[in-house]
């Protein structure tokens, strides 16, 4: 597969500057070296996936929706150029896919059954919980989990990019296919959704303390 | 700045990415508005318990049936490639042993090694020729030899 006189500049330079970056990579898959599409698969595996499982909040079609990405990346490998953000590219693929499969009918039925399934929560450690703690946090975890999948999709989209990915405004936007400032709104819009549906749970917590007092 | 603007930079307060100007603009606000930092409270909240969403790990089987359905995508030249690239790793690395091996200097006779007590080819023709050496003064002064058609000239010729 050709390069084009830019890309393989910009390739020698990644390489050189930062060989295991996802551009010198994503470069690397688009010459053939199979190597380095492991690399990067075993670097957003997790991440995309629960990307996609947060969304569509099935673990089955979230693993499908995950190698669908990934395919697809690998069959674009020629189309990728050096300027885009791999990690940008990556989550637009993902984020309209998840969009797709959302808006199947089939499978929206599906996963509007499960409002009152209790997804597996990351446990966080901080000693031993009470039996009482432990039934506590998976209550929080379960309102939290039924208040982001009552978002529309695209304020779910946009509020799992921002909160969990690390990504820009402006990448975000551009996954989502708006302006920066559309984005801010559209956020604006879901954590007031968020701040609202959440209500039950926001006094007395370590937050909701006011900037004096945190001074 | 007013309560209404600051609604709009909050969420970035929370999150970091407001630059430090407007930062600093929004905390002098927040020092002195009640209401908002009562607001800021309730969002920082939000953001902690968006915490709780549950991670998921791929399944024992993700890594296969991704390589199944990439190869399944595969193009010829894609197949091409992936069996051509072990084949010619060997005939690159015997190329380099060969190449390696006419560059090395030669080795110091790597014949088999000869004892003093073991004779050599050379020796063999000797020991063959040996009845003519011990002859050769007889064999030159027979004149019955002579005699021969052609024996002439091949008597006076020196026997090696």
């Amino acid at each position: 597969m050709e390069l084009s006189a830019t890309a393989g500049l910009l390739y020698n330079f990644a390489v050189v500057s930062e060989p295991d970056s996802d551009v010198a990579l994503m470069l690397g898959v688009q010459a053939g070296d199979e190597a380095c599409f492991e690399r990067l698969l075993a670097r957003y595996r997790t991440p995309l996936l629960t990307f996609l499982y947060r969304m569509v909040r099935d673990a089955q079609l979230a693993e499908d929706l995950a190698q669908e990405t990934f395919l697809r990346v690998y069959r674009a490998r020629g189309e990728y150029r050096p300027e885009a953000k791999f990690s940008t590219w990556l989550f637009r693929i993902a984020a309209n896919l998840a969009l797709n499969a959302l808006r199947d009918h089939h499978r929206r039925s599906r996963w509007m059954d499960r409002t009152t399934e209790l997804a597996p929560t990351a446990e966080i450690s901080d000693g031993a919980p009470s039996a009482e703690q432990v039934l506590i946090r998976q209550d929080h975890a379960r309102l939290v989990w039924q208040a982001v999948h009552s978002l529309p999709e695209k304020q779910r989209l946009a509020v799992l990019l921002h909160k969990y990915e690390e990504l820009e405004y402006a990448e975000i936007a551009r996954i989502l296919g708006c302006s920066e400032s559309a984005l801010k709104s559209l956020l604006f819009r879901a954590y007031e959704t968020l701040r609202v549906r959440l209500a039950p749970l926001l006094n007395g917590s370590p937050a909701h303390r006011t900037e004096k007092e945190r001074r | 700045m007013s309560c209404q603007e600051l609604l709009d930079e909050l969420l970035g307060y929370v999150d970091g990415r407001l630059p430090e100007a407007e930062r600093a603009a929004v905390a002098s606000h927040l020092a002195q508005c009640a209401a908002c930092a009562h607001r800021l409270a309730e969002i920082r909240r939000v953001w902690e318990l968006l915490d709780q969403l549950p991670e998921l790990a791929p399944s024992p089987a993700f890594h296969a049936r991704l390589r199944l359905r990439q190869q399944a995508s595969w193009s010829f030249g894609d197949w091409l490639r992936q069996w051509l690239r072990p084949a010619a790793a060997v005939a690159a690395a015997a190329a380099l042993a060969c190449w390696i091996s006419l560059r090395l200097p030669p080795r110091p006779s790597a014949a088999l090694p000869v004892s003093p007590g073991e004779p050599s080819s050379q020796d063999f023709l000797v020991v063959k020729d040996l009845p003519v050496l011990e002859n050769y003064d007889v064999l030159v002064n027979f004149d019955a030899l002579t005699a021969l058609p052609g024996a002439q000239s091949a008597a006076q010729e020196p026997v090696e």
